[in-house]
């Protein structure tokens, strides 16, 4: 095989890993940060530590925004925004110090975020 | 999440993989599609659209919704190449519809083919006496095959016994100002040749011509970039002086 037919070969299987390491970045490059992050707030809020549960938030929220800009181009735009907007009103009700509310929001967060790449 | 950059990139995703996919596919023209080729077609199509601009759905499960269908196609290809009655089967088979100057009415009403789409595709094919065909064929395609009676077919050189020189395929030497070398050396032909060549025509360099053919007689056209014509024919409906009043 001459190196001519060897590139028109390869070049439609390198595109094709690429594509695919792309779409399937959701899978491979959300990482443990967001979903540690999580389940640190979510003992914040048990023991009622909202100085601590305020400033987690503000960590989980830069966390989930890098996560975003690696995932964005392979996960559901809906999957994303539900756990934005979760994260929303995660902040009013830590505002509130109502921590039921709060525990029921971190669950649906970490439905979310279990549900991406999945 | 940046929508415009992700419809960016997954409109790069779903072009290129379009492209590599209708490579795998190969070549066939749209003329000679089938009405199922047709839909697949459209059907690929619109399953690239929705991966490139449809944010609410994951873009790996688009990709494997076009990577099926194309193997889909791709499998029908192979078994259809391999088993003429298969390939019968799916794609149909072309039907005789005027058989020895007769029209065959019962298979035109069978195929729900009509008389004025008959007379049409005929006068497509520039025939409009209806007595001049001897056979008609409805292809799987769509398209009409005719056969004229022998006494309507033209005139060939074989009919009068005229002998006819050997034509073949012209070799592109001049390709967009660009010489191409192997085809030079395949009519056994230098570049000394070409330029000589060239320079009878009054041209200096190659790159002033657009393109050179040599045909099996040895002849050679050339056509510069720089085309002087004394009077050229306007065929734009957009602006004519003559009719502006």
């Amino acid at each position: 095989m001459n190196s001519e037919k060897a590139v028109a070969y390869l070049l439609p299987i390198a595109a094709i890993i690429l594509f695919l390491v792309i779409m399937l970045s959701p899978s491979y490059f959300k990482g443990q940060d967001v979903h540690q992050e999580i389940n640190r707030l979510t003992r914040d809020v048990a023991e009622e530590n909202w100085d601590s549960a305020t400033a987690r938030l503000l960590l989980l929220d830069i966390e989930w925004q890098r996560v975003v800009n690696r995932i964005q181009f392979g996960a559901e735009r809906e999957e994303i925004n539900s756990l934005s907007r979760s994260l929303a009103r995660l902040q009013g009700v830590i505002n509130a110090e109502d921590k039921d509310s709060a525990l029921a929001e971190l669950a649906e967060v970490n439905y979310y975020w279990l549900a991406i790449g999945r | 999440m940046n929508e415009v950059l992700v419809v960016i990139v997954r409109s790069l995703i779903a072009f290129f993989t379009l492209l590599i996919f209708t490579r795998i596919l190969g070549k066939q023209e749209v003329s000679q599609l089938t009405f199922f080729d047709y839909i697949n077609g459209i059907t690929i199509g619109s399953i690239a659209a929705s991966l490139a601009t449809n944010l609410n759905s994951r873009a790996l499960t688009e990709w494997v919704g076009l990577g099926v269908w194309t193997g889909a196609v791709f499998a029908l290809q192979v078994i259809t190449v391999k088993s003429r009655y298969i390939s019968k089967y799916i794609n149909g088979e072309p039907i005789v519809v005027i058989m020895n100057g007769k029209i065959m009415e019962a298979t035109m009403k069978k195929m729900r083919y009509q008389m004025s789409e008959l007379l049409e595709q005929l006068r497509e094919k520039s025939i409009f006496d209806i007595s001049q065909v001897e056979f008609a064929v409805f292809e799987v395609n769509g398209k009409l095959s005719v056969l004229k009676k022998s006494s309507y077919q033209p005139v060939t050189p074989k009919n009068l016994n005229i002998s006819t020189d050997y034509e073949g395929l012209s070799a592109e030497l001049i390709y967009n100002g660009v010489v191409i070398e192997q085809n030079l050396n395949q009519v056994n032909l230098d570049r000394n040749w070409l330029e000589q060549q060239l320079r009878a025509n009054g041209i200096n360099d190659p790159s002033e011509v657009m393109l050179a053919q040599l045909n099996t007689q040895g002849e050679l056209y050339i056509d510069k970039y720089r085309d002087y014509v004394a009077n050229p024919a306007d065929i734009s409906e957009r602006y004519n002086p003559k009719e502006g009043q």
